[in-house]
């Protein structure tokens, strides 16, 4: 029933909440990503292992540009409303997606001519699961925007979730053989176990996004189990 | 209206002429022509009246349009005068932002360095005593972000009175404080002395009344006012008067808590006309477009 | 509070006086200094630095003036964490909306901005510390050579003030909380090289434009020199970092707007003027006679080393080399010492030496080459001969492995002075004769056994080989079965490496970089192995009483097999038949490897 009303105001708050998203660093982003990509890859034929090094340079850069996405100046205005944190949120984070989408589909018109091992021409493999490395990295950035924008008097917000988005990026990618994320496709069993971590990642993102999203004025769940243990007391 | 005092006014520290300010089609200052003198001024208004917009100028922090600012003997459109004017400026502004991180002591602390306060030893020294001022010693350790409304805006005083500055530009600095603190207020500005100029914004017409050598009334981008509280009040004078029932001459009516009717308008034959006070003058002055500025 | 409060004290303790006050730059950017080093962006960089730091260099004992470019990559992360907290810090006035505020101070924006880049100071003062530090636990361990060069070492100060000077740039021309983090992306990206080979790939200028130049040349090769042959422009890349951080200074402060802007600009064109001079000295190449001296210390290192006698013993090394003497000594006394008491002691000279340096183009165009444009590296030995020492001339390197490689690396020394002292120089070339017969026995064993950890090294290289050729993974359990158990396991294939004129198997991976000196014969590992199972004392007397006999040319492993009582040693063609030839090609190959002297 709660999940009934809080959609029917969805149609209503659409084009507010277009206006209101700060598009700007995201159209950026996307630019200077496919820019990046382009001039990557500019030398060509380019090699499998350097064309991926390149995507995924272009896909944080991109992911970077998303951190501000969830920041919102009228928050402290709006948090008592009905319409709930997670509606707001996510109704940014979807009306998003298309720009992502299409981020993504540029990525691969950029890269298609990079010669015989481009990623339109590699097997679906690699193409797969980069999209799925591209989705986990920027469901971390909303993630950790989400978690930077909990209402608070002053919450950092993108000033926050970007620099940790980077610090966590970098230690991805010192992360030992067994647990490593950014394998080569070359190396196919080390491939399918990073990507197998890609998608437990990107599944772990999403659950955090919705509990950052909780509303702020209910009580945790520490407090609520207190309560009632002091109840049946 | 202009002040009628037989005593020869003090020369003014702060004059302005012509001045006008746009913002698009709007005219925030519509030709606004006032002098201060040293000593406590009070400018009201109703909102959008011109008021920040007024403050705003004389704290250096914007340009007019058009007319003629001499702050303290010094025109700010030079750059090394404005310099020196802010030496000598203290500024609270109507939302002052913070360091949310930062304690009150670090905060204040932080403007005493912008302000020139360079001498470590001395500087805290300073910005303990304008925190006692205000009433937040206790608290000068407490992060910005855990005190109150209340307590912010005290800090955002503190900071203006940094330095002992000879020109305070306060806009709404009461707004949020309970009385007491309301108060302290008044014996803090009251006790800087006679030498230098506070100009202080504010819906509060007690605190006018209390503090305030002179108002100055601004409505609509204009001065509609200017002088004592007394002669402000004397606006009122005979058009102020209760009934036991709303008085259909009133322009103004509210029921008191004692629940007989206060009336501000033309009183009607045998009204028995009541001292009116210097909101009474105020708000006839608002409501009226016939009462000439001064 | 009560409204009977006692009187207030309004007046203040001090008053700016009139006139021009002081201004507020140091004091703020002292205040901003103590900001900075807090903040998480700068502790997280800092500890991450610290973990890079410590684990650099790990594994070799130390040369601190290529330990000094070192902390130059290391620091990256804390110039990281820099440019970013620099950023927040010049935005945090935008962000907490205090800008109005500000403005009405007499500290104007321009001045709040050059107090912020003042205050990048602190975290680069940081990261000195920092690389101090790790020097400092370098040299404790007594075993430190070379000095570090005060150029390299400012150089990783000098890149987190510029990372710093960006983060405040970026907050006023581009204010944005993204701009930050994106720009530390794109100057990892260009720092480290990412998409391509790395930087090693980059052509001569963009290779000096990167501001931590790393040592590496080619993705493999390391040029490990004494620092006076490193030949970089370690002075003119400092000046060109902080002649850039000026000039993004200057821009910072112009962003800012700013009442001296004449001033400013003939600040902001002296700053870019210096960076391109500076720039343009870094990629000059170096002297005709810095070239000349890096192909003399090649060919002549005598030219350039001083030399210290222990005893019968020489050891010359690179200027700042020395601590490394009582290193080698260490091993090379072994052999000699363990020597019987009649057998002469040899004279020798250790000699240190570098095979191979792999040049930039710099000293590439300094030699006189051809750009090819290809911005790979050059190397010497493919522009100049080496030239061969003399056979009482025991090369060592310019490294020295710490940890359990160590134990190889003394076993490898051992084994040069041990074939010194006992067999007959042999020729030196691309393919010399393996070392084969009695006297390579001898001098295995001799240099094993008196090698701290030798047995077992010898014994490890046994049995990697042998396993290795049968196609087994090394395992622990495997390099602790014996080798008479694995010989009955692998029975013998083939060997992984063998002689190419005569295909007698020798041993792999012994000596790396003295390959030219000969390769030892697994036959002859083999049998040295057999007489590391026994007592020293015992096999050092026998040794002794047959000295003359078993150190003969002539002397074959039967015979030595046969003289100090181990198992029967099968004959070549024996060796070659098991190995899978035919009978006719079993006898054509030993014949080949008899001629060797196999």
């Amino acid at each position: 029933m709660l999940i009934t009303r809080q959609l029917r105001l969805v149609p209503a708050l659409v084009r507010p909440t277009a206006r209101a998203t700060p598009w700007w660093a995201l159209l950026a982003g996307a630019a200077l990503s496919l820019a990046l990509l382009r001039l990557g890859t500019l030398e060509r034929p380019v090699e499998p292992g350097e064309l991926v090094r390149v995507v995924r340079i272009s896909t944080v850069v991109f992911a970077l540009a998303a951190a501000p996405l969830l920041d919102d100046p009228s928050e402290v205005l709006t948090r008592a409303a009905p319409g709930s944190l997670l509606l707001r949120r996510g109704l940014r984070v979807a009306l998003a997606l298309p720009l992502g989408g299409a981020w993504w589909l540029g990525t691969l018109a950029v890269t298609a001519g990079a010669g015989p091992l481009s990623l339109g021409q590699l097997p679906p493999g690699p193409v797969r699961g980069l999209t799925l490395e591209a989705a986990a990295l920027l469901a971390a950035s909303v993630a950790l925007a989400a978690w930077c924008s909990r209402p608070a008097e002053q919450p950092p917000g993108g000033a926050a979730a970007g620099p940790a988005l980077l610090a966590l990026v970098a230690l991805a990618s010192q992360l030992p053989a067994p647990l490593v994320l950014f394998a080569t496709p070359d190396d196919q069993p080390a491939w399918q176990g990073a990507h197998e971590r890609w998608l437990a990642l990107l599944a772990a993102m999403a659950v955090a996004f919705a509990l950052a999203c909780r509303d702020p004025g209910g009580a945790s769940a520490g407090r609520r189990w207190r309560s009632r243990r002091a109840t049946a007391r | 209206m202009t002040d009628p005092s037989p005593t020869a006014a003090p020369a003014a520290a702060v004059r302005a002429d012509g001045i006008r300010v746009s913002f698009g089609r709007t005219h925030a200052l519509d030709g606004v022509s006032l002098g201060l003198s040293p000593g406590v001024s009070g400018l009201l208004g109703p909102n959008g009246a011109g008021k920040t917009t007024l403050l705003r100028l004389l704290a250096t922090v914007a340009s007019p349009d058009a007319g003629r600012l001499e702050i303290l003997g010094r025109d700010p459109a030079s750059a090394e005068q404005r310099l020196a004017i802010r030496r000598r400026l203290g500024y609270m502004p109507q939302e002052p932002g913070f360091h949310r991180a930062f304690s009150a002591f670090e905060f204040v602390d932080y403007v005493a360095i912008l302000k020139e306060l360079t001498d470590r030893r001395t500087r805290h020294a300073e910005v303990r005593r304008v925190l006692e001022l205000v009433g937040l010693s206790d608290q000068r350790h407490r992060r910005i972000r855990a005190l109150s409304g209340g307590m912010r805006r005290r800090v955002a005083l503190a900071q203006a009175l940094l330095g002992d500055p000879e020109l305070l530009v306060l806009d709404e600095p009461t707004a949020g404080l309970d009385p007491e603190q309301r108060l302290r207020f008044r014996q803090v500005i009251s006790g800087l002395g006679a030498d230098r100029v506070v100009l202080l914004s504010t819906h509060q017409t007690e605190d006018v009344a209390a503090l305030c050598r002179h108002v100055v009334v601004l409505h609509r981008g204009r001065v509609r006012f200017t002088g004592s509280p007394r002669q402000l009040a004397g606006v009122a004078q005979g058009r102020v008067w209760r009934t036991g029932e709303p008085s259909p001459g009133a322009r103004v009516s509210w029921r008191t808590g004692d629940g007989r009717f206060h009336n501000l308008g033309q009183a009607p034959p045998g009204a028995t006309p009541v001292e009116p006070t210097l909101e009474d003058g105020y708000m006839l002055l608002i409501g009226d477009p016939t009462e000439a500025a001064a | 509070m009560s409204t009977h409060a006692p009187p207030l004290s309004v007046r203040p303790v001090a008053r700016p006086t009139g006139g021009r006050g002081r201004p507020a730059t140091l004091p703020l950017a002292l205040a901003e200094s103590r900001r900075l080093l807090c903040s998480l962006p700068v502790l997280c960089g800092a500890i991450a630095s610290a973990v890079l730091l410590l684990r650099a260099d790990g594994g070799w004992l130390p040369a601190l003036h290529l330990a000094a470019i070192g902390t130059q990559r290391s620091l990256l992360p804390l110039a990281a964490g820099t440019l970013v907290a620099a950023n927040l810090t010049a935005l945090r006035s935008r962000r907490a909306r205090t800008g109005e505020l500000e403005t009405s101070t007499c500290t104007p924006a321009w001045r709040r901005t050059l107090a912020y880049l003042l205050a990048l100071a602190a975290p680069a003062l940081l990261g000195g510390v920092l690389a101090v530090l790790k020097l400092l636990l370098l040299v404790r361990g007594g075993r430190a050579a070379g000095t570090p060069d005060a150029f390299e070492l400012l150089t990783g100060p000098a890149v987190i003030w510029l990372a710093g000077t960006l983060g405040v740039l970026a907050a006023r021309w581009l204010p944005s909380v993204v701009t930050a983090p994106v720009l530390v992306v794109l100057a990892a990206v260009v720092q480290l090289g990412l998409p391509t080979k790395g930087v090693q790939s980059y052509g001569l200028a963009l290779r000096w434009l990167v501001p931590a130049v790393p040592l590496e040349v080619s993705p493999t090769v390391e040029p490990e020199l004494p620092a006076f042959l490193l030949g970089r422009p370690s002075g003119a890349h400092l000046a060109f970092l902080a002649a850039a951080a000026l000039a993004v200074g200057a821009a910072a402060v112009a962003g800012a707007g700013t009442g001296a802007r004449t001033r400013l600009r003939a600040g902001l064109a002296g700053a870019v003027a210096l960076a391109l001079v500076a720039c343009a000295a870094q990629l000059q190449p170096p002297s005709r006679a810095e070239a000349d001296r890096l192909v003399a210390a090649f060919q002549h290192p005598e030219r350039f080393q001083a030399c210290h006698r222990r005893g019968p013993v020489a050891y010359c090394a690179f200027p700042g080399y020395e601590p490394w003497i009582d290193v080698w000594a260490a091993t090379v006394e072994g052999p000699l010492e363990h020597l019987p008491r009649e057998v002469a002691r040899p004279r020798l000279t250790v000699r240190q030496m570098f095979d191979d340096a792999a040049l930039d183009r710099r000293l590439a165009r300094s030699l006189g080459l051809p750009d090819s444009g290809n911005p790979g590296p050059v190397h010497l030995l493919g522009v100049v001969a080496a030239q061969d020492p003399a056979p009482d001339v025991v090369p060592v390197d310019m490294t020295w492995p710490t940890g359990p490689a160590e134990r190889d690396a003394r076993l490898a020394l051992a084994s040069r002075v041990a074939a010194r002292a006992v067999m007959r120089p042999s020729p030196r070339g691309e393919e010399p004769p393996p070392r084969c017969q009695a006297p390579a026995v001898v001098a295995l064993w001799l240099a094993a056994s008196s090698t701290h950890g030798g047995k077992e090294a010898l014994r490890q290289a046994l049995v990697t080989n042998v396993a290795l050729d049968a196609g087994l993974a090394p395992t622990p359990e495997l390099l602790r079965a014996s080798p008479a158990e694995l010989q009955r396991i692998t029975q013998h294939r083939s060997a992984i490496s063998f002689d190419p004129h005569s295909g007698y198997p020798v041993l792999s991976w012994f000596d790396p970089g003295h390959e030219d000196e000969g390769e030892w014969g697994l036959e002859e590992a083999n049998l040295a192995v057999q007489l590391l199972e026994r007592p020293d004392a015992a096999v050092r007397a026998q040794l002794a009483r047959h000295w003359d006999e078993l150190t003969a040319p002539g002397t074959t492993r039967q015979e030595l097999a046969h003289r100090l009582g181990l198992p029967p040693v099968p004959s070549l063609e024996e060796l070659f038949t098991r190995r899978g030839a035919t009978r006719a090609q079993a006898a054509a190959a030993a014949r080949a490897a008899r001629r060797q002297g196999c």
